[in-house]
């Protein structure tokens, strides 16, 4: 599954990227995270517990910055398990100064692989969840920037 | 891991037991009380095979959990016969080869107890769509229906006979 | 519903109870009580739960298993894992089909599902538990979920354990029929019509899942295995030759089984795991799989992408049929062929028709998806021949403007051509096909619901009529053809008579709920007269029965069950010699009526088969060996080819696409009966599984190859609510080489009813310009077709 989209926050560039490749503070925003386990600078692990309609599992995802072009381009690998159930993604963010003084736009991208019990079980269910879920967590790392 | 004490009522007799909160009723009364007639056949709820009289209602008891049912009344499959004698839709099932190799058997039958306690006289879409929790693999459901609507004619008659009885020794007629 | 069953008259008394007797089930009491013995009722004195940890992909390496986690969860004694298994060569195991297939994988994961790792503990919560707290490093692999993309050139190669010479998808190629004479016959047609159509992947669901318990007592070196196996024997012979263990120190032993309909014959990895894990603890195992590892795991049937060009004249004479086909096996070819028949008995594709040539060819291809190829209540392929050929004679009537029945009655195989040699080289051995269809066709008044048809289609309603002449070909197989990893396919029956005149009879096959402790009493009253429940039927304990390969491709009543009437034969024969001794008369002298030997002429010498049994112990001649038995393994000169024809009628929905099925008339002829009323019902539950395919059941993956149909709710069985009033009758066609001249019948309205239905729905849709649908024929689908072409409610 490929998402894709465009966020604007009101805060400086490098206040995002301070942010977004802050595990604890990027790892927090991060759909039903539960804890976060810093590795190295690069590697971190976290859990999360996921619910795709009446099924829910907690994974434990291990992360890693793959590409830090600071403060321009991040990309972040994604690798979790749940019982019966696993999740690869990779996530891109670009990051420019926004059209307003101290604004930066930040374009997203996505591609996220469901396998195994919540892939079969979710089906149909499995895209808008993701999507919402991507959705939350844009929302939550705006809130906390611009507060 | 924690037990809680359960008691409950099953085919009349008191049974008690220590269980896990997470236990399954239909576990309890399988593997703690021994009552093995109740089977699973399904993890979402769908196939009835597990279904007892709860309180009074039909329940699928895969889907409720051991410490729900502290306190409770649960009839199984091994309750019906009554003094030796079968069940109108025990003996039903057997008559009109409502069954083939039995699974799903002990929960049709006791899905069908509720429904004709519901509804004596039902019709045969009444009946399908009854026990449409229900799900058998092997007989195509015509015999099953027949089986039922056997029984409700006979327990209609029972309870017809029963009703003029009570009614002559209320001293009318 | 139609009552009358149209059996030959019995020619024993009701309490005798022989052949064409609808006697009541004598398993049932314990089943409507609840007292049914399932596996998973057995409990075993310190009894150990095995549970299996899955793979979430289809494809990928395992880098690593890290159990540490689940060895300290509370109750977890230990941990399988593929690795552990490789050491003692464990870790692959044949299949039925001659492939092989992974116990647990040591280095790569082929399907979604698939075991990786066991879990054994002291109760099946822990168990559970322990599987949760497993954690596996994969790294993903490129996903091949269509057979067609797994031949291009550039595909990963599934199976690199195979030969040097077999590095490729293609698993094999087989041929059947005669190339050239069908090129030419289609070359010559006045019409060629040609058709793709896909059978998809399909899973039994029996309403019991499999399972076992492994027993291993370290003392006496002895393995008992309790499980859900429709073929005790072969797996007992299985087991030995993977195992090691002497065959005699191996017993399988099964109890009442849920439901088989072919998905227990295969040997699943749950059992082997199970076998390793008493071996290693020394204590009983039990492992029972839950509903969705049995929809995601076990093995699948049909999965046939068929394409046939089938050729006529313009007046609808058939002329000639080409097949070519891929048959998705998954990652492994775990099918039950005869070994012999990669693709079963899909050459029978003919039908019943009197096609002059034919040519099928299939190859088989891996996937990555679990073994598919097995059964669904027809494990030869008979069911994907027939829908393919029912569906291109319909096609055919319909683009040539002839009636489907008339078609089928022009083109099929006349009364007067049996035994007949098919274009593929099967010799069918007796039918009256017209007969059939005509019986269906006044039951359900086919010439009023077409008048009504048209009608309806003036005002623009939806309602179509479907037709399906199906032959079913069962009963394997003469030895000289058919063999399962090289054991013949023979059946077996041993029958004891006791003194007192009962008697006990032990077969190699094995019920699933067909109601053998019933019919095969019931051959035995018929043979021998004394009373079928005077007489106990035992299956399913290797210790005890003579050899047999099992029961499933409706083989009990033609292997089996002539082997049950000839060891009853043989006891007849040597009742004779006890009587001439007790009423000291020659044995040339006596004849045979109703449960007696009697003196030719004189009615009243005679000697009841009670009376003699007590004889064979008490009174036997000097010289005879003493008691009364015998065993008989049955190997039959010819398959037998039950056949029929269904009626459906549909009404269609134009607003949902809802297809309702409002009548269905099956009229079948499986030969002489031996009880009606498990015929009857053994129909109604065929019937069902053809309307589960044709409208509502199908297991679909995703591009990942995750399984979207894992559970009930995705996985949709027919309730009642769906099943129509099936309304069943027969002719009787009896079977001139059978011993009772029966035919079997397990599996011919799953075979014959798919098309049927299939035929109703394009016969509706047929003038909006509709040729083809695959099955299942969902909503969905249909309010596709209907809002392409422009209808609306
Ligand atoms: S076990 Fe299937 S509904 Fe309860
Ligand atoms: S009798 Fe087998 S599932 Fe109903």
């Amino acid at each position: 599954m490929h998402f894709e989209g465009s966020v604007e926050i009101r805060a400086p560039r490098d206040r995002v990227w301070a942010f977004v490749t802050d595990p604890n503070q990027v790892g927090g925003c991060g759909p039903g995270v539960e804890s976060i386990e810093v590795i190295d600078d690069r590697h971190f692990r976290a859990r999360a517990k996921v619910g795709i309609g009446f099924i829910s599992a907690r994974f434990l995802v291990d992360l890693e910055m793959a590409e830090l072009t600071p403060p321009e381009r991040a990309v972040i690998r994604a690798r979790g398990q749940a019982p019966g159930s696993a999740v690869d993604a990779t996530a891109s963010m670009n990051l420019r100064d926004g059209a307003a003084v101290a604004t930066t736009t930040m374009d997203w991208a996505a591609d996220v692989t469901i396998a195994g019990t919540i892939a079969s079980l979710g089906g149909r269910l499995i895209e808008g969840t993701a999507n919402k879920m991507i959705g939350q967590t844009f929302d939550c790392m705006r809130s906390r920037l611009e507060a | 891991m924690t037990t809680q004490h359960v008691r409950v009522t099953v085919n009349g007799q008191p049974r008690e037991a220590d269980v896990e909160p997470r236990l399954l009723l239909a576990h309890l009364l399988r593997d703690a009380f021994g009552l093995t007639g109740t089977h699973v056949g399904c993890d979402t709820s769908h196939c009835g095979a597990c279904t007892v009289i709860f309180d009074g209602r039909s329940a699928k008891s895969c889907t409720v959990l051991a410490v729900q049912a502290n306190g409770a009344e649960v009839t199984t499959i091994e309750g019906l016969e009554q003094g030796g004698k079968l069940h109108p839709l025990q003996q039903a099932f057997w008559d009109q080869h409502g069954l083939q190799c039995g699974f799903c058997t002990p929960g049709m039958i006791m899905e069908s107890t509720w429904l004709l306690g519901q509804n004596p006289d039902p019709t045969e879409a009444e009946i399908r769509e009854g026990i449409s929790g229900n799900l058998c693999r092997c007989t195509g459901y015509v015999n099953i229906v027949k089986a039922v609507q056997q029984a409700a004619a006979e327990l209609r008659a029972a309870g017809a006979g029963t009703a003029e009885q009570a009614s002559v020794a209320a001293g009318g007629r | 519903m139609s009552e009358t069953y149209h059996a030959q008259a019995p020619t024993t008394t009701p309490e005798v109870g022989g052949m064409g007797h609808a006697l009541k089930r004598r398993e049932d009491p314990r089943f409507i009580r609840g007292k049914g013995e399932y596996i998973e009722d057995v409990m075993l004195p310190g009894m150990l739960w095995l549970d299996i940890v899955r793979s979430p992909y289809a494809h990928a390496t395992i880098r690593g298993i890290d159990a540490s986690e689940a060895l300290k969860v509370p109750g977890v004694l230990a941990v399988i894992t593929g690795r552990d298994l490789e050491a003692a060569g464990l870790h692959w195991m044949p299949t039925l089909a001659g492939d092989r297939q992974m116990v647990l994988p040591t280095d790569t994961v082929m399907y979604q599902a698939q075991e990786v790792a066991a879990i054994v503990a002291d109760s099946r919560y822990a168990a559970a538990d322990g599987v949760a707290a497993v954690l596996v490093d994969y790294e993903p692999l490129p996903v091949v979920v269509d057979p067609f993309k797994a031949l291009e050139p550039d595909a990963p190669v599934l199976r690199p354990d195979r030969g040097p010479d077999k590095q490729t998808n293609r698993i094999w190629h087989w041929e059947s029929g005669d190339k050239a004479a069908a090129d030419t016959a289609l070359a010559g047609s006045d019409v060629v019509i040609s058709e793709d159509i896909y059978i998809p992947r399909i899973h039994v669901a029996s309403i019991e899942t499999c399972g076992c318990i492994a027993d291993w007592d370290p003392v006496r070196e002895h393995l008992t295995v309790h499980m859900t196996t429709q073929a005790p024997h072969a797996i007992r012979t299985v087991f030995s030759l993977v195992s090691k263990i002497p065959e005699h120190k191996i017993r399988i032993k099964t109890h009442d089984i849920g439901g088989g309909f072919g998905g227990k014959v295969p040997v699943y990895p749950g059992y082997v795991l199970a076998v390793v894990a008493s071996l290693t603890t020394g204590k009983p195992v039990k492992w029972i799989e839950d509903r969705s590892e049995n929809l995601q795991a076990d093995s699948f049937a049909r999965d046939y992408h068929v394409h046939c060009d089938l050729g006529t004249t313009k007046d609808g004479r058939l002329t000639g049929l080409r097949v070519r086909t891929i048959a998705d096996h998954g990652y492994s070819d775990a099918a039950a062929d005869p070994s012999k028949f990669p693709a079963g008995l899909f050459n029978v594709i003919t039908g019943s028709y009197d096609l002059p040539a034919a040519f099928v060819e299939v190859d088989g291809v891996y996937t990555n998806k679990p073994p598919g190829g097995v059964a669904y209540r027809c494990s030869f392929r008979v069911t994907e021949a027939v829908h393919s050929i029912e569906r291109m004679v319909d096609i055919a009537a319909h683009q040539l403007g002839i009636d489907p029945a008339e078609l089928r009655m022009k083109n099929f195989i006349q009364p007067d051509q049996f035994p007949y040699h098919s274009a593929t080289g099967w010799e069918y051995d007796s039918g009256n096909y017209p007969a059939a269809l005509r019986k269906a066709m006044e039951i359900i008044g086919y010439d009023e619901l077409r008048r009504e048809q048209a009608e309806k289609r003036a005002r623009g309603e939806l309602m179509g009529i479907g037709i399906s002449s199906f032959t079913e070909i069962v009963g394997a197989g003469p030895s000289h053809t058919f063999d399962i990893l090289g054991i013949k396919m023979f059946d077996s029956c041993e029958i004891r008579i006791h003194p007192t005149g009962s008697a006990i009879a032990r077969l190699g096959v094995q019920s699933q709920g067909q109601g053998h402790e019933t019919t095969f009493a019931q051959i035995i009253a018929e043979e021998l007269g004394i009373p079928a429940t005077d007489i106990t039927i035992e299956e399913g304990d290797t210790d005890t029965a003579p050899y047999g390969l099992g029961t499933y491709a409706s083989r009990s009543t033609p292997t089996a069950g002539a082997a049950t009437a000839i060891a009853a034969r043989k006891i007849r024969d040597k009742a004779r010699l006890l009587a001439a001794h007790l009423l000291e008369a020659n044995p040339d002298d006596l004849e045979w009526t109703n449960g007696k030997w009697s003196v030719k002429g004189s009615p009243d010498r005679f000697k009841t088969i009670q009376e003699i049994a007590f004889a064979a112990y008490t009174n036997h001649p000097q010289g005879m060996e003493a008691g009364l038995e015998a065993v008989d393994y049955y190997d039959p000169p010819n398959l037998t080819f039950p056949f029929g024809s269904y009626i459906c009628v549909v009404d269609i929905d134009k607003g949902t696409g809802q297809v309702k099925v409002r009548r269905f008339v099956a009229v079948d002829d499986c030969g002489n009966i031996i009880n009606p009323m498990i015929v009857d019902g053994q129909i109604h539950g065929g019937l069902t599984m053809g309307l589960a395919p044709a409208l509502y059941e199908a297991i679909t993956y995703d591009e990942q190859g995750n399984n979207q149909a894992g559970t009930f709710l995705d996985y949709l069985v027919p309730t009642a609510m769906e099943t129509p009033a099936w309304e069943t009758d027969k002719t009787i066609t009896p079977s001139p080489h059978h011993p009772l001249g029966a035919k079997g019948v397990g599996e011919s309205a799953t075979v014959g009813a798919p098309p049927a239905i299939a035929n109703a729905v394009v016969d509706a849709l047929w003038h909006l310009g509709v040729r083809h649908i695959d099955i299942p024929i969902t909503p969905q689908k249909v309010w596709a077709i209907l809002r392409e072409k422009g209808v609306t409610a």
